[in-house]
């Protein structure tokens, strides 16, 4: 028996993440009356001054899929938490294959992504490069975030921490969709499951079982779960409340930027003035 | 059955009245095999069922055969629609209750009739009485359990139901009768480990209806069953790797890591108590809740 078992792992996961989670909402509800204290709201929400972005304005495929992905996340995140914590009568098939349905338009959905960022004629995959400028500036926008400071420095069309987070959605996208397809034990393929063709083989025969396997498929799926919905959660609120009409905008829900340069944007590299220091 | 006054409802009633008391008190029984009872005043005739299950209908299949005990109503009635669909339409009433005296009362009060119905099974499903009878709920006497004791343990009818019963072999619709009502088949007497089966993919999922969930008997078997502490139940530890690769849907090759696992099957509410930070979480909120009043 391991100095952990996996009843222990089971159970640490989920208070520890529950536990984040509520942590987690209550830092960004302080943060949110911390943006009403230092009048961020009301320059925002009320006097309209929020970030401008140079540049043209997004296309509308990015858009899309960042849609289909917003809808299938939430989809995914619900039949998912639903498979784990059953807390309705009688919906496990259904919910399990909504899962599957989803999981498969996810996945297309970031490869498409991922094929439009390094192939596409707009290929956009600079936008989310982090540079050595990002790295250094980084403390600065930290500050920024926590009300040190009342402006952070504009890089790009993404501040360090937004290029952080998107850059680890990918491999954590592609390991989610690795591990919730090993979960799979449909055998379908020839006789073999997903389980048995992904984990099976190799990590099956290092732990001495495929089911064993399969538990540690779960459980990293299950942790990248919770990574997901606290990095969407952050997301969601930042996204909100600090550039607002990009949030419109990329819903389709009116919004968007003036996308002239209007000379207000402090050179790179230099802090930019507060009404453009949340740059989305 | 003839009724000589009043509304038939008053006199049903009635009749399950004349059923609590001695029929040497109450009733004649006639040569003719007719019986006459005064209740409240009113003589009732019966002529009691012979052999036919008609007979018994006459009274038991109507809905409002009650009859007092203590405060209490309790119903006589045998829902003809639910017998029909069972597997049991072709027998006959005195096949399970064996010992129905074709007098009023249909028993003597010191039998215990609704026993002797309950264990009727055996004449008919012999193989299966056999192996009730080698596990731990066989109502035996000796080895340390009393009579008491043995009045306790289920007998065939406690777990299976009676007038309702359903085929269970060959049948998804009674195999998922019978889990949709797993909390009256082993639930209300083993209430600990009913409440404790709360796993997030054995008890929680199958509480709330999942299929490929497992019921109680899928993991402990049934009418050969024995505690978990014993060498012949299935889910002991020398023999829980079988059961848990037994059939279709459950695991392929579960071994001592994987079976690691079984310990939150029925102890999920345990260890998340025991876990450091779970304690310390729910410390505060009970600070909290306890500042607030709640």
């Amino acid at each position: 028996m391991s100095a952990i078992s996996l009843a222990d792992i089971n159970i640490w996961l989920d208070v520890i993440f529950v536990s984040l989670y509520v942590v987690v909402v209550l830092g960004l509800s302080g943060h949110f009356v911390g943006n009403i204290l230092t009048g961020r709201v009301k320059k925002r929400f009320v006097g309209k001054q929020w970030p401008h972005h140079e540049g043209p304005p997004v296309p509308f495929l990015p858009k899309f899929l960042h849609f289909v992905h917003v809808f299938s996340m939430i989809a995914l995140g619900v039949t998912g938490m639903y498979i784990r914590f059953p807390f309705f009568d009688g919906g496990r098939t259904t919910m399990r294959y909504i899962h599957y349905v989803f999981m498969i338009i996810v996945t297309i959905n970031v490869l498409w992504r991922l094929w439009y960022a390094f192939f596409a004629r707009q290929r956009d995959w600079r936008e989310f490069a982090l540079t050595k400028e990002d790295i250094t500036t980084a403390p600065k926008v930290v500050l920024y975030y926590i009300f040190v400071k009342s402006s952070k420095p504009h890089l790009g069309k993404y501040n360090v921490m937004q290029k952080g987070t998107y850059t680890l959605f990918v491999p954590l996208m592609l390991l989610q969709a690795y591990t919730g397809f090993a979960l799979v034990t449909i055998p379908f393929i020839f006789g073999y499951s997903p389980r048995d063709l992904l984990v099976g083989w190799w990590l099956g025969v290092v732990v001495g079982s495929t089911d064993l396997a399969g538990w540690y498929a779960r459980t990293v799926h299950y942790l990248i779960t919770w990574l997901f919905i606290i990095l969407t959660t952050v997301h969601a609120y930042l996204s909100m409340t600090e550039d607002f009409p990009a949030f419109q905008n990329f819903f389709g829900l009116g919004g968007g930027h003036d996308h002239e340069d209007h000379g207000e944007h402090a050179p790179h590299g230099s802090p930019a003035p507060a009404a453009s220091a949340g740059d989305h | 059955m003839r009724v000589r006054s009043l509304a038939s409802v008053l006199l049903l009633a009635a009749i399950g009245g004349v059923l609590l008391l001695p029929a040497s008190a109450l009733a004649q029984e006639s040569a003719a095999g007719t019986t006459t009872a005064t209740v409240g005043g009113y003589d009732v005739d019966f002529t009691l069922p012979t052999a036919a299950k008609s007979g018994c209908m006459v009274c038991h299949g109507d809905e409002n055969l009650v009859r007092l005990q203590g405060d209490e109503i309790v119903s006589f009635w045998v829902d003809p629609a639910e017998l029909e669909a069972g597997p049991h339409a072709t027998v006959q009433c005195a096949g399970c209750h064996l010992d129905f005296a074709f007098t009023l009362p249909h028993v003597q009060q010191t039998e215990d009739w609704q026993s002797t119905a309950k264990s009727a099974c055996k004449n008919c499903h012999e193989d299966q009485y056999l192996d009730y009878g080698q596990g731990v709920h066989r109502p035996e006497v000796g080895n340390g359990a009393t009579a008491e004791d043995a009045d306790e343990k289920p007998l065939c009818g406690d777990c299976h139901g009676s007038h309702g019963i359903v085929a269970l072999v060959d049948s998804p619709e009674g195999q998922q009768a019978l889990r949709d009502n797993a909390y009256e088949v082993c639930g209300r007497c083993h209430q600990e480990y009913w409440d404790t089966y709360a796993d997030a993919y054995h008890g929680k999922a199958f509480k709330v209806g999942a299929e490929d969930a497992p019921s109680c008997w899928d993991c402990h078997g049934y009418h050969e069953i024995w505690p978990s502490t014993d060498r012949r139940s299935t889910v002991h530890e020398s023999r829980i790797a079988d059961t848990c690769s037994q059939g279709d849907g459950c695991h392929d090759d579960p071994n001592d890591g994987y079976l690691e696992y079984v310990e939150l099957i029925h102890g999920q509410r345990e260890t998340l108590e025991q876990n450091p930070l779970f304690a310390f979480v729910s410390g505060i909120w009970s600070a909290i809740t306890g500042l607030f009043g709640a």
